[in-house]
């Protein structure tokens, strides 16, 4: 059989006879997007269930309430009357945040006696704690500029009086992701986990449901090179469909060179099949295949620093992250997406290569011991 | 009667040393728990690379740098002379976060002229940005405060007044539950029940297609019956495993458990019952045990994700919450998350009976759809 003979038969197989490779290859990492842009389709979070506690019920206490309602990010579900109930609602997570406006709030601004404003939240969802105590302290504190300046103004004349409550303005600049969006931030990598996960099934079928009736030429190179081929060609389609798909069809930002990101999603390719090459030779069959490929997924997307960076990950971890494809692949394709480029593209792109080089070694010898041992 | 017979049948090769199935149940959970407590195991986000271009270079400025560089969030990798060199080292992601102090920023200050200061974060990781934003607030905060004070001081106000003045409004931040918002007290017990997840799903999905092999036809009574038999032993390692789970949270990686035993195990045992009867009708429904697990393999990630643990459930779209609403998970990460956490959780009792009755209905659509495949099965190799 030639190589394009081989090639063809293998594509056939994966086309036709077992159409399921095809589609965990393509399909995985579009399911994946499609879900996870649902989910996160907000971009960042909003509505936190706010409960208000407003002892003053003054006009500066509700011009506070009235900016908070103003506000996207929260959603003021109630007003009450009693520092119990407002506990008591937080603790039964009726409210995420509460806030405490204290007796003689206003009288004490204008007298030049500070009040204290009280955010009383739950800190179990730190995704919601962190959105919701930013923004707070944001508005209250503009609002505190305000009522400062007012005061200064009433007691020395209008001149540069924000600028005595306010000597250093702080600016913000967020690159890369300035509206903070999660949508942006997660889909990207948890589309290349799926396609991760395609790529592997589709191989563990390949070789698994063929091992048996292997000859000698099986395991030459070239012929193994051309069974490879089409999971090759069909994950880098996958690559290519996925990542535009996020940006046309979600809005992810496309800044990426094309030369840059074919460069890497080809050497994750490529190292991925090796992997998964290697782990069919290791395992007995499909079923035994299936349930390790399975174990991997989760820790391979935790442990490749897509949410918490690998810099905070104590040495063991950060070494274990460092065998997995998925570490030089997401993290990297986010930068290369949201940013325009990634420090580490080309050394990642090595890396892979190294890994799948190494892994296709093994593979290989494992292999041609295996056909040898069951022919 | 039958049931406890098929119970029987089943544990005998579950329980086998050679099926290694019980290692995997009782061990992967345990596994995966240890594996994400390690990467947590730093629990909060610190040390942020930070790089600082201080154009004023006098004490004030130097104050400032001081106070970022004291807080543990925050490393001062580079002082830089050029915006050029600040945006570089952003850029190759040396440092994640810039501090851009301009020149005559003491001066300014003095003057009360109004100054500005530029924060630049890299939030292509939004972990960064999170953690930038809720720390600087305090640190700016006191810087200001400071400076304020001393402005209108030497205008002739007393300490007290002045500081009053600058900060009128005195913003204090009370979080409970997570006080120290610990990354292993937000995720760890919810990656662990992932990995009871897994582990179920791995384990059982094979417990019913092994069974059309054998080609005997029964009826549908005793499809019930068998499928509420073999039920049993998964469900009991099941429940031990979740414990080990839970105790290794707890134990080894000091997440509090407030919560009552019992309650605990009631949800625990809720969900591996809930997840027994789904992989009961992906395994009747599939009679080839490997496209069985690659089936619901798809789903490990968005059960994980929509569960409502990071990404909260008010935040969803009503199509989010929609789908949600069908994840198993939905109704044990949370719960027993508030039962560390809160000693308590509010949605316990609801929980509970949702993933009884989903698991109670879904067992008798597993005994039919069993009845169904395996007498076709039994009739087509009969012909």
């Amino acid at each position: 059989m030639s190589w394009w003979q081989k090639f063809l038969a293998e594509a056939k197989n994966m086309l036709i006879k077992d159409p399921r490779r095809i589609i965990f290859l393509v399909g995985a990492s579009i399911a994946y997007l499609v879900l996870f842009s649902i989910l996160y389709s907000p971009g960042i979070v909003k509505n936190i269930p706010l409960v208000i506690y407003d002892e003053d019920n003054s006009m500066a206490s509700r011009v506070l309430i009235q900016c908070i309602a103003d506000s996207e990010r929260f959603k003021i579900t109630n007003q009450v009357n009693d520092q119990e109930v407002m506990n008591d609602l937080v603790k039964t997570k009726e409210a995420a945040v509460g806030i405490q406006i204290p007796r003689d709030f206003a009288k004490n601004i204008k007298l030049g006696l500070s009040a204290d404003v009280l955010i009383f939240a739950d800190g179990s969802n730190l995704v919601t704690v962190n959105a919701a105590t930013t923004n707070l302290q944001n508005i209250i504190g503009t609002i505190g500029k305000g009522a400062g300046m007012k005061i200064l103004q009433a007691s020395s004349g209008p001149s540069n009086a924000l600028d005595k409550v306010n000597p250093v303005n702080v600016k913000f600049r967020v690159l890369n992701n300035p509206t903070e969006s999660y949508l942006n931030f997660f889909v990207i990598g948890l589309a290349l986990a799926a396609l991760q996960q395609g790529i592997f099934l589709s191989i563990g079928g390949s070789f698994l449901s063929k091992l048996t009736n292997c000859d000698e030429e099986e395991y030459s190179w070239a012929k193994l090179s051309a069974k490879i081929m089409p999971y090759f060609l069909g994950a880098i389609c996958a690559y290519i469909i996925t990542l535009m798909m996020a940006s046309i069809a979600f809005g992810v930002p496309f800044k990426a060179s094309i030369v840059d990101l074919m460069i890497i999603g080809t050497c994750f390719s490529f190292s991925v099949i090796g992997f998964a090459w290697l782990l069919a030779i290791i395992t007995k069959n499909e079923l035994i295949f299936s349930r390790c490929s399975i174990f991997y997924t989760v820790p391979a997307f935790v442990f490749s620093g897509y949410t918490w960076p690998q810099q905070a990950m104590e040495p063991i971890s950060h070494g274990l992250s460092m065998v997995f494809p998925l570490t030089h692949l997401a993290s990297c394709v986010r930068d290369l997406m949201l940013m325009g480029s990634s420090p580490v593209v080309y050394v990642n792109s090595i890396i892979l290569l190294m890994l799948g080089t190494i892994f296709f070694i093994i593979a290989r010898w494992g292999y041609k011991n295996k056909v040898k041992i069951q022919s | 009667m039958n049931i406890f017979k098929f119970a029987k049948e089943e544990s005998s090769t579950f329980l086998s040393i050679k099926s290694k199935l019980l290692y995997i149940l009782l061990l992967l959970p345990l596994c995966y728990t240890v594996l994400f407590g390690l990467v947590y195991s730093k629990n909060v986000m610190s040390e942020l690379p930070t790089v600082i271009y201080d154009q004023d270079n006098s004490l004030a400025s130097r104050t400032l740098i001081n106070m970022f560089d004291d807080s543990d969030k925050y490393q001062v990798v580079a002082q830089v002379q050029s915006t050029e060199e600040l945006e570089s080292l952003l850029k190759n992601e040396t440092a994640m976060v810039g501090v851009v102090i301009p020149p005559n920023f003491a001066k300014d200050i003095k003057l009360s002229l109004g100054t500005d200061v530029l924060i630049t974060v890299n939030a292509s990781n939004i972990m960064y940005n999170n953690v930038m934003m809720s720390s600087c607030q305090e640190i700016i905060q006191t810087f200001v405060a400071g400076t304020g004070e001393k402005i209108l001081e030497a205008g002739n106000k007393l300490p007290t007044q002045a500081l009053a003045t600058v900060m009128p409004i005195n913003i204090k931040v009370r979080i409970i539950n997570n006080p120290v918002t610990g990354y292993n007290e937000f995720m760890l017990g919810g990656l662990g029940i992932n990995g009871l997840q897994i582990a179920i799903l791995l384990v059982v999905i094979t417990a019913l297609n092994k069974e059309y092999n054998k080609k005997i036809i029964i009826g549908v009574k005793k499809s019930l019956a068998m499928v509420c038999g073999k039920l049993i032993p998964y469900w009991v390692v099941a429940n031990f495993s979740f414990l080990l789970v839970v105790l290794a949270v707890h134990n080894i990686f000091a997440v509090p458990w407030r919560g009552n035993f019992l309650e605990t195990l009631i949800l625990g045992s809720a969900f591996s019952f809930l997840l027994i009867a789904i992989c009961f009708v992906f395994s009747a429904l599939f009679s080839d045990p490997v496209q069985a697990i690659q089936m619901p393999l798809l789903y490990l990630m968005p059960g994980l994700l929509y569960s409502g643990l990071s990404w909260p459930d008010f935040a969803m779209s009503s199509l989010g919450q929609a789908i949600s609403a069908v994840m198993p998970l939905k109704y044990v990460c949370v719960s027993l998350r508030d039962l560390l956490l809160l000693g308590y959780s509010p949605t316990l009792n609801s929980d509970v009976l949702t993933m009884l009755s989903m698991g109670s209905f879904l067992l008798i659509i597993a005994g039919v759809i069993f009845y169904l495949r395996n007498k076709a099965v039994t009739k087509e190799v009969s012909l």
